[in-house]
């Protein structure tokens, strides 16, 4: 068995590194931490382009794709495009999470109620810009320190 | 001067970006100096070829009145400050730019079309060198004038910073954020997109594989007031600055400020601080003011000039 401690980072492609920085600070409050590339020595070194994202414990990398970057049509608000991120808030930040879905205008679809006796309470699901599925969501069951997980 | 403590602000890239209009400190270029190797060549080619002038001016400087509020300054250097192969340029308004292209051409000055990465230069690509290797680029206008300037920052975010949360101007247009920006890199790369030189880059990858890839060299243009806008270019190489504390120099590009707002600019730079910049002795700020001129050092060491009407 492989001995994880966690995860580190993610990378999450995008097609506009300034429009996706706008989104995650104001959709989920997130840290612009650094940006790599925007400076001759990180260029001269062949760095990747990415934008480092704060959100919480959770450090990931915005990229921008050598080519191109399928994207999910319009309408589709829940799946996978690759994969897809769950955040979890507690109960009373959800509704916030989901006024500031509404204040800045991205669609998203919810909130969904899970089953009586799901450790989810309730989700909501959107995509970032870059076609990229997201759903934050509140649980049930008690959590504690952020990582130990008792879904009872 | 020293600032009050209190009232000191400092700002970064985390600084929530400057959004709406600018905020009209600076309403309008004023003018440019540039450094030249051969003065009487530079002044022919200004003056003859590109129709400004009449030249003033005496020994090493030549001042060429572009219009009644803009001036072009002629600084001759025995090792000008020019990177042909950067994106620095200066863009000219001229009521007839095919007309001076043309006789640009019968003259010998070779003519480049260029792609333009900005939508609003799309159809304004006509550029040249002029005798000592400045790149100058022309745009119709109704009058000659002053379109805009092109300079370069190693750290474009600091740029950024510096020109939209002290000097009050906005971000209209960025090249290189964007990935429709880096697959048409590809097209340079492949030859068959003729691009501005400093405008594209090859760069090696730190990966083992030590790929090499074309991309675009980040650039950003701000807007200071309708019709006045800076380009930014990050450059392939870090050249070496000015000394840190030195405020006033070659080359300069030169703003005019709101009437009564000098002052105002003047405590913007002395109490907004960015790390990456570093005080005037006895001002406070990057800057130092004498009489009715502000002069600066951007955060990449380039020279402005700020004054209100004359």
């Amino acid at each position: 068995m492989a001995e994880i401690d966690c995860i580190t980072h993610s990378g999450i492609n995008v097609v506009d590194l300034k429009e996706a920085e706008d989104f995650y600070a104001a959709i989920f409050g997130a840290l612009i931490t650094n940006r790599i590339n925007f400076n001759t020595d990180d260029a001269r070194r062949g760095r990747s382009v990415h934008t480092s994202v704060a959100l919480n414990d959770w450090l990931f990398a915005i990229c921008l794709p050598r080519g191109d970057l399928p994207m999910p049509p319009d309408e589709q608000l829940k799946g996978t495009n690759g994969f897809r991120h769950g955040f979890r808030v507690d109960r009373t930040a959800f509704d916030d999470v989901v006024n500031r879905l509404k204040m800045n205008e991205v669609p998203f679809q919810g909130p969904v109620a899970h089953p009586d006796g799901s450790p989810l309470g309730e989700s909501v699901y959107f995509k970032d810009p870059g076609g990229n599925f997201l759903e934050v969501c509140w649980r049930r069951d008690t959590v504690t320190g952020g990582v130990r997980l008792n879904a009872g | 001067m020293r600032a009050d403590a209190r009232s000191v602000s400092s700002v970064d890239i985390r600084t929530p970006a400057a959004t709406g209009e600018p905020l009209g400190i600076v309403t309008a270029y004023s003018g440019l100096t540039i450094e030249v190797s051969d003065l009487d060549a530079a002044e022919r080619f200004y003056g003859e070829l590109l129709g400004f002038g009449p030249g003033r001016g005496a020994g090493e400087v030549r001042e060429l009145a572009l219009n009644d509020e803009q001036t072009l300054t002629l600084a001759q250097r025995d090792s000008p400050r020019i990177f042909p192969e950067s994106g620095i340029h200066q863009a000219y308004r001229v009521p007839d730019p095919e007309e001076i292209a043309a006789r640009l051409e019968s003259f010998g000055v070779m003519v480049h079309r260029y792609h333009e990465d900005r939508e609003s230069e799309r159809s304004e690509n006509r550029y040249c060198e002029d005798p000592s290797g400045n790149r100058v680029q022309l745009i119709k206008g109704r009058a000659n004038g002053l379109d805009h300037v092109a300079v370069e920052a190693h750290d474009i975010e600091w740029a950024e910073v510096f020109y939209t949360q002290v000097l009050g101007a906005r971000v209209e247009c960025r090249i290189g954020w964007q990935m429709a920006d880096f697959a048409g890199a590809w097209a340079w790369g492949s030859g068959d997109d003729d691009c501005m030189p400093g405008t594209r880059r090859w760069d090696t990858l730190y990966t083992d594989e030590k790929d090499t890839v074309p991309r675009p060299c980040a650039q950003l243009f701000v807007r200071f007031a309708r019709g006045v806008s800076l380009a930014i270019y990050l450059p392939n190489v870090h050249r070496q600055e000015p000394p840190r504390r030195q405020f006033r120099g070659t080359p300069n590009v030169a703003f005019r400020v709101a009437a009564g707002r000098l002052d105002e600019l003047e405590e913007r730079l002395r109490t907004i601080r960015l790390r990456c910049m570093e005080a005037a002795p006895g001002f406070g700020g990057p800057y130092e003011r004498d009489g009715d001129a502000l002069y600066v050092r951007d955060t990449a060491g380039n020279f402005l000039e700020f004054r209100e009407r004359r």
